[in-house]
């Protein structure tokens, strides 16, 4: 299975808001679409998905046009939502249905990803407990309770509810925009666990998201956008590693400061005698590590990494903001 | 298009229905409608007749007593007088109304200077129903001019002869000079009150139909853009099956209410006729549940029915997707309305004109649904008429399915000021898109 996306182009009256767009996958896993606010990333899925006319490209899924029909798609859309006043379960089992799942095969699957993602009270309002193993009866009657609305749960829980829709169908391509926003850190770890299976699983995804953490753990490949163009893009390792391990954490006993403005490297951060510093290379991080030394500054931590996806980001999106301004 | 393209398109169309449909009569503000629906259909019709004068009990029988005082014979009076009061039976009896008669009509002959005095005279509080008092009056009205013209020697030959009435009528000098050719405005019928009142309550059934599908079709696309589902559906259903599915929803939902509003009334005239004089009751109610279409003229007001509110659903749809908040919904629901209120007015005012006028506007989308049935039941168009009017609903059918197929994806994810029908008809023209 593949997925290739070429030369995708947009536009609105006179304003290009998706241009040039060209990237493929061609093995499973996660492929990140990041961007600024009003990059064209969320554009560029609605014309994958076909819900946008495209003004130019195309999109191939195993050679293929990419259509409903050729593909089960699963979509997490970025504007979350559901029918506030209908039950909850009456929705999952219409959203299946819409993707041709049988009813029965639908409420397994609901029941599991439920489970998974912890949500079994809202569907299941009147669940009975297990019962004592002595076989007596529970010493609390449990009250019938109707079944929830979507108007009646948090966004976070109405969120896992839009995500378990995502994956009713048991879809092959699977595009999520934006699947953490919004969500404490238990829920965060939920969905996440979530992904891994479907990783686990030989499915292809899509995310689009602004939290660099989770995209650097799960995604492969990247593409950055910024004001409708590709700026970045490639295999995530490949691109750290052309930057090379720059950034340096240092931790003294002592404000070694001077010293490392004079070894002619840059402090980004600073915070009693931690320092977050830019250097040009593994060469000047080493010669700054013997100038300390030799000043007898004891050294508690020495880290030299490769630069954040967040970094990058932020750097990538200033050249290129700073080149059309030029 | 092929088949196959044409039946992509509409794929989950069931699946939209049924959730749909499910959803609307499981809501509870629905239930509660629908029972006020049937309570009101249910009570509507003996709280009017009693409003309107109806009396509360039906008699079964009713004594008149002539006191004819004059050598004018009344043979044929007893006849007229049953005619008159059906479903009620009459005893003609003679002499003057008894005064320890219960219950009792007395009809007064006598012969004065100038005129002949015909007095109703009436027993008991219950008989205070004037219609029957005047159904009395006037068949003894008849009768007497009958019987003086035959005691005057005249043969009943004469009789009928001068009893025939004078029609005055005006008419142009091509008319007058062209007799039976088909003039605007020129209809040689007498004007009916009661298939009038039948045209009325038709038409009203129908402009109802119509507004709550639309209604309906409306607030439903509209909740469903608020509630940011579109772009999930979008992925899993076409456009076209997603409104379609709604409408479908809708034009059943509604067809439900109609039929508990109906079957309601229905069974209230059943109930309510063995204890109540429904001769009060509304004309036009009245003469909507005495309608007994055959089987061909229902399956023509079912098709054109549903035809027409099937029309309204789908341009009910496409105004309902340029509106992004229910704040909205009355200018998508007007553009609607005033369709629907043009052809029910015209309705109203055409069967009073007549002619090719009518003739046409059975045949024109919008007006046929509220023409077209009845002048078919009437005798006034023919099948054939009927046909050709099905085929321009069909064809506007397919207009708007050409239309919501061009501008409904982009519609509902469109957010913004409401966009007028026009607009959405110079986008499905240019094929534009309207930019979130």
């Amino acid at each position: 299975m593949s997925l290739q996306v070429s030369h995708l182009h947009k536009i609105y009256g006179t304003r290009v808001v998706v241009e040039d767009l060209s990237f493929s996958m061609d093995d499973s896993g996660v492929y990140a679409l990041l961007g600024t606010n009003g990059a064209g990333k969320t554009t560029s899925i609605r014309m994958m998905l076909g819900m946008l006319a495209k003004d130019g490209g195309e999109v191939l899924w195993n050679g293929k046009p990419l259509t409903t029909g050729s593909c089960n798609i699963g979509y997490l859309a970025e504007e979350r939502g559901l029918y506030p006043k209908y039950g909850l379960m009456d929705q999952l089992l219409y959203f299946a249905s819409l993707r041709g799942v049988g009813r029965e095969e639908a409420k397994k699957r609901i029941r599991s990803l439920a489970e998974r993602l912890e949500v079994e009270e809202y569907l299941y309002p009147n669940q009975q407990p297990a019962l004592p193993e002595n076989g007596s009866k529970p010493a609390v009657r449990i009250k019938r309770e109707k079944p929830k609305l979507a108007d009646q749960l948090s966004k976070g829980n109405q969120q896992k509810i839009q995500f378990m829709a995502s994956l009713l169908s048991d879809p092959e391509l699977i595009i999520l925009d934006e699947p953490l926003s919004g969500l404490d850190p238990v829920n965060t770890d939920l969905i996440r666990d979530v992904i891994r299976e479907e990783i686990a699983r030989g499915k292809y995804l899509i995310m689009s998201s602004h939290q660099m953490p989770t995209v650097e753990e799960f995604c492969t490949e990247i593409t950055i956008l910024n004001r409708s163009k590709a700026i970045l893009q490639g295999n995530l390792n490949e691109i750290k590693k052309s930057y090379g391990r720059v950034n340096l954490h240092l931790k003294c006993e002592r404000d070694a400061s001077a010293l490392i403005r004079a070894s002619g490297a840059e402090i980004t951060g600073e915070k009693e005698y931690e320092y977050q510093i830019k250097v040009k290379g593994e060469r000047q991080a080493n010669e700054l590590l013997s100038s300390l030394i030799g000043a007898g500054v004891s050294v508690i931590t020495f880290d030299l990494r490769e630069p954040s996806l967040h970094e990058i980001f932020v750097e990538k999106v200033g050249e290129a903001n700073d080149a059309l301004e030029d | 298009m092929t088949l196959s393209k044409i039946k992509e398109q509409f794929e989950g169309t069931g699946q939209v229905f049924r959730f749909t449909f499910l959803q609307l009569i499981k809501s509870r503000s629905t239930i509660v409608t629908l029972l006020i629906t049937l309570l009101f259909a249910l009570a509507a019709l003996p709280v009017m007749t009693l409003v309107n004068g109806g009396s509360s009990s039906v008699k079964q029988s009713v004594a008149v007593y002539l006191d004819n005082r004059t050598p004018i014979e009344l043979p044929e009076l007893e006849s007229r007088l049953k005619e008159a009061l059906a479903p009620t039976d009459v005893t003609l009896l003679s002499g003057p109304l008894p005064k320890d008669e219960a219950e009792g009509v007395g009809l007064t002959l006598e012969e004065n200077d100038d005129a002949f005095g015909l007095t109703v005279s009436w027993n008991g509080a219950d008989f205070s129903d004037m219609s029957s008092v005047y159904a009395i009056g006037s068949a003894a009205y008849d009768c007497v001019n009958t019987g003086r013209l035959r005691h005057a020697g005249f043969g009943e030959k004469e009789i009928e002869f001068l009893q025939k009435g004078v029609v005055p009528d005006g008419l142009t000098y091509a008319e007058f000079s062209e007799p039976g050719a088909d003039f605007p405005f020129s209809d040689g019928d007498d004007f009916d009150s009661s298939r009038y009142n039948l045209q009325i309550g038709y038409s009203v059934v129908i402009m109802m139909f119509c507004i709550y599908s639309v209604s309906y079709v409306v607030r439903a696309v509209i909740e469903e853009k608020q509630s940011k589902l579109v772009d999930l559906l979008m992925v899993s259903v076409k456009p076209a099956a997603l409104l379609l599915g709604k409408v479908l929803a809708a034009l059943c939902f509604v067809f439900l209410y109609m039929v508990l509003l109906f079957g309601g009334m229905l069974l209230s005239y059943a109930v309510s006729s063995r204890f109540l004089d429904l001769s009060a009751a509304p004309a036009t109610i009245g003469t909507l549940l005495n309608m007994r279409p055959d089987a061909v003229s229902l399956a023509v007001i079912v098709v054109t029915g549903v035809l027409g509110c099937l029309a309204f659903g789908l341009l009910g749809g496409v105004c309902g997707a340029g509106c992004s908040s229910i704040d909205e919904s009355s200018g998508a629901i007007s553009t609607c309305l005033l369709l629907v209120m043009a052809g029910y007015m015209f309705s109203i005012f055409a069967p009073m004109i007549g002619g090719t006028l009518l003739r046409v506007a059975c045949v024109f989308p919008v007006l046929s649904m509220f023409l077209a049935p009845l002048q078919f039941m009437d005798g006034s168009i023919g099948f054939g008429t009927v046909a050709l009017s099905w085929v321009f609903q069909i064809a506007g059918i397919f207009f708007l399915v050409w239309l919501s197929a061009r501008v409904y994806s982009s519609l509902i994810m469109y957010n913004g000021k409401r966009i007028g029908f026009g607009k959405i008809l110079a986008m499905a023209g240019a094929g534009k898109e309207e930019k979130k």
